[in-house]
């Protein structure tokens, strides 16, 4: 009990971020992810954020993901560990008689959370510290409509919302001296289109975000106090096309899923300057395996390089990441999906090589909704 | 053993604050470090109440002169019958002091008597009090306690027409006596009666008041002193410092050479001044609770000391309309300290000087 204790202790004086590497460009980009897509390695078109990937849907269904993480960063033969927990997805599905569904939820797009501190300079000078929270996140109201139990499209209307406040700490030797404030609230709005056509044992679905004006307004605090006049940018934001292809059952795999994601961030302007970002392209493959009755274990894998630059060298940060999950069903309520990944990204930097290794859990608890089915006996 | 290894891994990931990943800013705000001299310097010397002081001080030397004022209100029945009045003072030192106690003939305020001033509005017929002209009585201040026999002569006009007693120094020296706030050792006046009777009575007032007219300044050098008080009046023109600047640290930068002291440790602060000294001179105000302290034990060289100003100067760079610069006072802290008197150079490598190290704003993560 008093390691528990003490263990629960050391979790919660984590430091609340999520990536070292988020200092860069918008951030991580998150995926429209549930449990059960970030146990198959992310493939968005498969996931319940593409408005065509609802062939069959007979119940409401509703979907609300924890996601937790923990990440370790290492540069230089220093080590840190940053911890981060928060709601990830909402999404909800509600079938109409005429094979119409509407779609509503909320998703993340890109996390913006970081901390870090500058080096021990000598005692004349100030420590920097640097913690950021928020990120942009988006709206999703929508419909789709199925045809003939094989072909599915849909249509999601999406708001981009979102803040993100950075404070900038000047520690010195007889402690933290003042504090400055970076505040930036994004708004956009954007669609996406999705579709998906199934043939058993092959599901193939598509989304496509079309490029979108991302609007940034900044203020500046300094000392408590807005000093500085508002300016905003206008961030142009690339397309997303997102590929995925569902295959099974097939000898004893429940399923196999392949995905690949494709933005072309060099497209990306910033008040119409070129942002210098990467286009990027990100497959993933799964796989579905009924290791119990319906406790199905799934693996997956994806990689891809972040469409920013480290900041320091202007190197491409790789990533890749193994995921590993399973469902565990919730009699008269549906299922919980558990999701278990390791992201690893790697730049060089200056100093070395900046290696972070990132665990997160997903928890999706997704309810199907259930008729009672009632049964009137007469007589005695 | 293995969960406690786990532990202190975990402990050792997650507190500490290395710099991982900090070179992914690249919008890093400029900083920047000033030495700035004095524009405008002054110095002057005012006669400061010391009523507040932990002691009383006794005594003089070619430079500074103290005597002590103590008020008692003896009741002024049955006069005739005493037999004896005694003045008794509890020495706080071992120094040995002869004196003499005098009668005042003009009423005195603790709060702000002075070698000067008797209250805040009157001032002395005579600078250092106005007495009765007859002596009653001298004494000798000498190991625990000291007892002056009065000349019951003239207990009616210390009774009923005079504000209190006045010890004078005789001798070359300093001596210190207990003040009414020590409750078993303050000053105590017992009259004993015909009958055998004793009655006590202990100060309603007491305070010293000190002069320094033996002192001449040299237009070269700035003064700061307690006793009589001498403060030095600094300003530093701060316009180059940006207002959005972060001030993360700044220090006065004193040089100070003890030219007087009776104290072991010089106590020094500074004082914002809330107006304009080219205007109001040594009556502009300013406030009352020190910005800064600082201690420095007494040397006879040169001593540098370091005054932190940051917040002073933060308030002067980015809230100047309601914080404006109209400069520091450097006086001794508190100036009712046994007399002191450092002097500071005006200009040369000894001037003073105000070291500010600032911080400009960060930009943000889309600026170019």
């Amino acid at each position: 009990m008093k390691t528990a204790s003490i263990t629960l202790l050391v979790a919660i004086s984590l430091t609340f971020a999520q990536s070292f590497f988020n200092m860069n460009g918008l951030g991580e980009p998150a995926y429209s992810a549930t449990g059960r897509s970030a146990a198959l390695g992310n493939p968005v078109a498969l996931s319940s954020g593409n408005p065509g990937n609802f062939i069959h849907l007979s119940q409401t269904s509703l979907e609300m993901t924890l996601l937790g993480i923990g990440t370790i960063g290492q540069q230089s033969a220093l080590t840190r560990a940053i911890a981060n927990i928060r709601p990830a997805t909402v999404y909800g599905a509600v079938p109409l008689p005429t094979r119409t569904r509407i779609l509503l939820g909320i998703d993340e797009i890109f996390n913006q959370e970081f901390d870090v501190w500058s080096e021990s300079l000598s005692d004349t000078l100030p420590r920097h510290h640097i913690q950021s929270r928020g990120g942009i996140y988006a709206l999703n109201a929508g419909i789709a409509q199925s045809f003939l139990s094989h072909i599915c499209l849909g249509l999601l209307i999406r708001p981009y919302l979102g803040g993100v406040r950075e404070n900038w700490s000047y520690i010195t030797p007889e402690g933290t001296i003042a504090t400055d404030t970076i505040a930036i609230d994004y708004a956009a709005f954007t669609t996406r289109f999705g579709g998906a056509l199934q043939f058993n044992p092959v599901t193939v679905a598509v989304s496509y975000d079309p490029p979108l004006n991302l609007n940034a307004r900044r203020l500046k605090l300094i000392h408590g106090v807005i000093r500085d006049s508002l300016r905003t940018y206008q961030i142009k934001l690339p397309s997303i096309l997102n590929l995925g292809a569902e295959i099974g059952p097939i000898w004893k795999i429940d399923h196999f899923a392949f995905g690949l994601e494709m933005r072309p961030w060099n497209q990306a302007t910033i008040d119409n300057n070129r942002a210098e970002y990467l286009s990027t392209i990100r497959p993933s493959f799964g796989i579905e395996y009924e290791l119990l009755p319906d406790h199905p274990l799934r693996l997956g894998y994806s990689m891809t390089t972040w469409y920013c630059l480290n900041s320091a060298t202007h190197k491409p940060i790789k990533e890749n990441s193994f995921h590993l999950g399973t469902g565990i069903p919730i009699p008269k309520f549906g299922n919980i999906d558990i999701s278990t990944e390791i992201f690893i990204r790697t730049s060089q930097t200056a100093s070395g090589v900046l290696k972070e290794t990132s665990a997160r859990l997903m928890l999706t608890l997704a309810y199907k909704e259930t008729w009672a089915k009632r049964t009137r006996r007469w007589g005695y | 053993m293995k969960q406690y290894l786990f532990l202190a891994v975990l402990l050792t990931l997650a507190c500490n604050t290395l710099p991982v990943g900090f070179d992914q800013i690249d919008r890093l705000p400029e900083t920047a470090t000033l030495e700035i001299a004095p524009d405008s310097a002054d110095c002057y010397v005012k006669f400061v109440p010391l009523g507040s002081a932990d002691h009383l001080l006794l005594g003089k030397d070619p430079q500074y002169q103290s005597r002590v004022l103590i008020q008692f209100t003896p009741k002024d029945s049955a006069l005739d019958s005493v037999v004896s009045a005694q003045l008794v003072l509890f020495p706080l030192d071992s120094v040995v002091m002869n004196f003499t106690c005098r009668a005042c003939s003009t009423e005195w305020s603790s709060s702000a008597v002075t070698w000067r001033m008797a209250d805040s509005l009157t001032q002395w017929l005579t600078p250092g009090g106005d007495y009765w002209n007859f002596p009653l009585g001298q004494g000798r201040i000498q190991k625990e306690s000291t007892v002056v026999e009065l000349n019951r002569d003239y207990l009616d006009t210390l009774v009923r027409h005079s504000y209190g007693i006045a010890l004078i120094p005789l001798d070359t020296g300093f001596a210190t006596i207990a003040t009414l706030a020590a409750t078993k050792t303050s000053p105590r006046l017992v009259f004993t009666y015909a009958n055998g009777k004793k009655r006590t009575y202990y100060p309603a007032a007491d305070a010293h008041i000190i002069d320094s007219s033996g002192i001449r300044t040299n237009p070269g050098e700035l003064l700061v002193g307690s006793g009589v008080a001498f403060r030095t009046w600094l300003y530093f023109r701060l316009e180059s410092i940006p207002d959005s600047a972060t001030i993360a640290r700044a220090e006065l930068i004193l040089k100070i050479q003890p030219i007087y002291s009776r104290v072991e440790t010089l106590q020094i602060g500074i004082h914002k001044l809330k107006e304009s000294y080219h205007q109001r001179g040594k009556y502009a105000l300013y406030d009352e609770a020190p910005a800064s302290k600082t201690e420095s034990p007494v040397r006879d060289t040169i001593a540098t000391i370091r005054l932190t100003v940051t917040d002073l100067v933060q308030k002067w760079v980015s809230a100047v309309d309601s914080n404006p610069n109209h400069g520091i006072l450097l006086t001794a802290e508190p100036e009712w300290q046994k007399p002191f008197r450092i002097k500071i150079l005006r200009s040369g490598i000894n001037a003073p000087r105000l070291k500010v190290h600032y911080i400009l704003p960060p930009e943000d993560r889309f600026s170019r």
